[in-house]
């Protein structure tokens, strides 16, 4: 839209500004009515075109350019006013044009430069890398250091394009998947980017759990939408690269954390629930008490109960670990090797009547010493291997799994043919000892449960001599003269001439052969066969006393579903991961807190793990540390109280542990009830 | 303008007019003065401002595109 002139303003016929020329004596003031051409050529114009009136050559020039002159046209019909042709110059317009095209084509020109050559490595990147990935990239070629974590590394620009417009259809390697080949052994890869790295099914446990707790626990509005929504977070989304070499690529903010758990977190000690069973909610899978040892067994021996002994700093100083049980050895080594210094009864000739001999299948095949009357014990390990033969199953229904051939009256034909059944059984087994020698053994453990594991079943057999078996037994028979006899002096198994006994000999703590009798009794306690579950669960009982040989019940735990050989903390690595931490190197630096019982003080009030042989976990018998113990630190000024300075984001929560957290959980608050009921009732 | 103004004194009532008149001619002289170098500026500025926007949406297009293709799975 035309301005419109201004008063005053002197009248112009030069109002071109979309014209890319403009005529050079514009600046005069002076500029030619007609201007120059597209292509900026002054075309030198006349100031009118005299016209011919009545033979006469006559001015026209307009009243804008002063009307008609006082010279008029020359005779030749030509205007006397003639101009100087011009140099044009470009309008501002046409200039900001060229400077708009030229920085776009500079920039574009930059920026394909950068693209194109193996500068973008450096040139794109948007910062230095921590200090722990920029070691990996040393010696990389410079075109391979962003492929090293970006699939777009090793693509072109054209293909991140491509990439855009269908909007990531193009490069389809996920940039965790990267971030995974070298992280595959901190973090279990299958939930890798889910929430905590937790199986979906154990976080709804867990998220459940949480909001149960809606009246005390100020994770009560953990997001349960959310968490059952998010179904990946990428790696990127807390992990911020490209900070610099000392950035900390794994601190999280609180806010982080309250993405997910909206409850406002202000203070550690305002906000933060009441601990309630940390640290020992997990409990020992060995029934070691300490009130019980530092209280009495120690005081007996008149030695001083110092942590130090048993406890030993991990090499990180992150941990207190469990040192074995060589500190253990002292007392009760003594005692489980007098429970096996007699060794155990694997194979065993009872003594029968004379007359079932002859009438047995295999006659003669029973030692001359031992035909006189029943009498005598099948041991419990013969009881389990028979139990593969049915001939056996006669003198276990009858008699019970506790039989023995004491029970067989000589008199009733019944418990005469069962015993005969038992017999051959026993005969039958013991041919095939002298014949496979430990591979009979193996076969029948194969028999009697598929669950029990290979390992198991060659640690159990052990290396038993068929061939020496057969020596063995030959002179029996043959009633020669008795002598305790070992193979060799590193065999394990030896015989008894006397009481025609195979034993074997236990190498005391830790002997394979019992640990893998135990595993083998808590699979065929599952068996399908009645008869052998039964009897199963009788020796089973048997075993789990703590009188037993070996002693082995009186302090693992044998009745859990996995038998735990070794303390779990004796083998913890730095790399459990749950998601509460605690560091006891930082802490022991304050003087106070080098003395162990100022955090973990003895609870006088516990009772005796003995006592509890119906839990699978036993009470540490320590008081559970409070929340001011910690609080008093723990604050914004000082030792900080973030989320993250207690408890992890990534944890190794494997599928079962969240509805065994839960179980815990129960247990505990059906003990402090039962705490208070008992308070209220003195 | 100074010298103008001490001048005032020895001037007739005619003169001191012309003088005034004088001064109120150099004013604004040099209010038209300041006004054409500021707005120099402007158009300057307004000038390279242009040409630079025009290379920084170019930029910010690239920048568009790379960011998609390294966003490292956050989306």
């Amino acid at each position: 839209m035309n301005r419109g002139r201004l008063q005053g303003e002197p009248q112009s016929q030069y109002d071109r500004p979309n014209q890319p020329w403009v005529c050079g004596h514009a600046a005069e003031g002076n500029p030619c009515p007609l201007g120059p051409n597209g292509r900026g050529v002054c075309r030198v114009p006349d100031d009118c075109s005299p016209v011919l009136v009545n033979e006469r050559w006559t001015c026209n020039r307009s009243a804008i350019l002063g009307g008609t002159c006082d010279q008029g046209p020359t005779p030749e019909g030509k205007c006397c006013c003639r101009r100087e042709p011009c140099q044009p110059k470009r309008t501002l317009r046409s200039q900001r044009r060229r400077f708009i095209f030229g920085c776009f084509a500079l920039t574009l020109g930059v920026l394909c430069i950068i693209t194109s050559t193996q500068m973008r490595t450096t040139a794109l990147a948007p910062g230095p890398l921590s200090a722990n990935h920029a070691q990996l990239l040393n010696g990389a070629k410079s075109e391979e250091k962003c492929a090293a974590c970006h699939q777009a590394g090793t693509v072109h620009f054209v293909d991140w394009m491509v990439d855009t417009v269908t909007n990531g259809g193009h490069l389809n390697e996920s940039q965790h998947q990267r971030c995974l080949k070298c992280h595959d052994k901190s973090i279990p890869t299958e939930f890798a980017l889910r929430p905590h790295s937790v199986a979906p099914s154990e976080l709804d446990i867990l998220t459940r759990l949480a909001a149960s707790d809606s009246k005390k626990n100020p994770f009560q509005k953990v997001s349960t939408n959310q968490s059952h929504n998010i179904s990946e977070l990428a790696c990127a989304q807390c992990h911020k690269e490209h900070h610099g070499a000392h950035h900390n690529l794994a601190a999280l903010t609180d806010k982080q954390c309250q993405t997910c758990h909206l409850k406002s977190f202000d203070s550690f000690a305002d906000d933060h629930p009441q601990f309630r069973n940390w640290p020992y909610r997990h409990g020992n899978r060995l029934r070691f008490d300490h009130m019980t040892h530092a209280g009495k067994h120690f005081s007996k021996e008149d030695k001083e109960f110092r942590c130090n002994d048993c406890h030993t700093v991990s090499e990180s100083g992150a941990m207190l670990l469990v040192d074995g049980y060589s500190q253990c050895h002292s007392c009760h080594g003594s005692k489980i090797e007098s429970s096996l210094a007699s060794g155990v009864v694997f194979f065993g000739y009872p003594t029968i009547e004379s007359s079932l001999v002859s009438q047995a299948s295999a006659p003669k095949q029973w030692p001359k010493d031992a035909q006189f009357d029943f009498d005598g014990e099948v041991s419990d390990f013969m009881k389990l291997l028979l139990a593969s033969d049915p001939a056996a199953h006669f003198m276990l229904r009858k008699f019970g799994p506790g039989y023995s051939l004491t029970d067989v009256d000589p008199d009733d034909p019944q418990d005469v043919e069962t015993a005969k059944r038992l017999v051959s059984a026993m005969q039958a087994f013991s041919n095939e000892l002298a014949l496979q020698g430990s591979q009979a053994i193996q076969n029948r453990l194969r028999q009697l449960s598929a669950t029990v594991n290979e390992q198991t079943i060659q640690a159990f057999s052990g290396s038993l001599d068929g061939q020496r078996w057969d020596q063995i037994r030959q002179r029996w028979f043959g009633g020669q003269p008795a002598e305790n006899h070992r193979a060799s002096p590193t065999s394990r198994w030896s015989a008894n001439d006397t009481a025609f006994q195979l034993l074997y000999s236990a190498e005391g703590h830790g002997d394979p052969v019992l640990q893998a009798w135990y595993e083998i009794l808590m699979r065929t306690t599952e068996s399908a066969d009645a008869d052998v579950r039964s009897l199963s669960q009788y020796l089973f009982e048997q075993w789990s006393s703590p009188t037993a040989p070996g002693q082995c019940a009186s302090c693992h735990d044998v009745r859990h579903k996995e038998i735990v050989w070794h303390n779990a903390k004796s083998n913890r690595t730095e790399f459990s991961k749950s998601f509460t931490r605690f560091n006891h190197q930082q802490h022991l630096i304050q003087p106070q807190l080098r003395d162990c019982r100022y955090c973990h003080q003895l609870d006088r009030s516990a009772r005796p793990t003995s006592a509890e042989v119906s839990s699978d976990r036993h009470s540490s018998g320590f008081v559970f540390i409070s929340k001011t113990q910690c609080s008093d630190c723990h604050t914004k000024q000082a030792a900080s109280s973030s989320c993250t300075t207690c408890h992890r984001y990534h944890v190794d929560l494997p599928v079962g542990d969240a509805q065994r957290i839960v179980d815990i959980r129960r247990e505990w608050n059906t003990k402090v009830l039962a705490a208070g009921d008992n308070a209220t009732t003195r | 303008m100074a010298e103008l103004s001490s001048l005032q004194r020895y001037l007739s009532n005619e003169e001191r007019r012309i003088s005034d008149q004088f001064f109120r001619l150099i004013r604004k002289k040099d209010d038209l003065d300041y006004h054409w170098a500021l707005q120099g500026k402007l158009k300057l500025w307004l000038f390279a401002h242009i040409g630079l926007t025009y290379s920084l949406v170019l930029v910010a297009i690239y920048h568009a595109v790379m960011a998609h293709a390294f966003h490292g799975g956050l989306r």
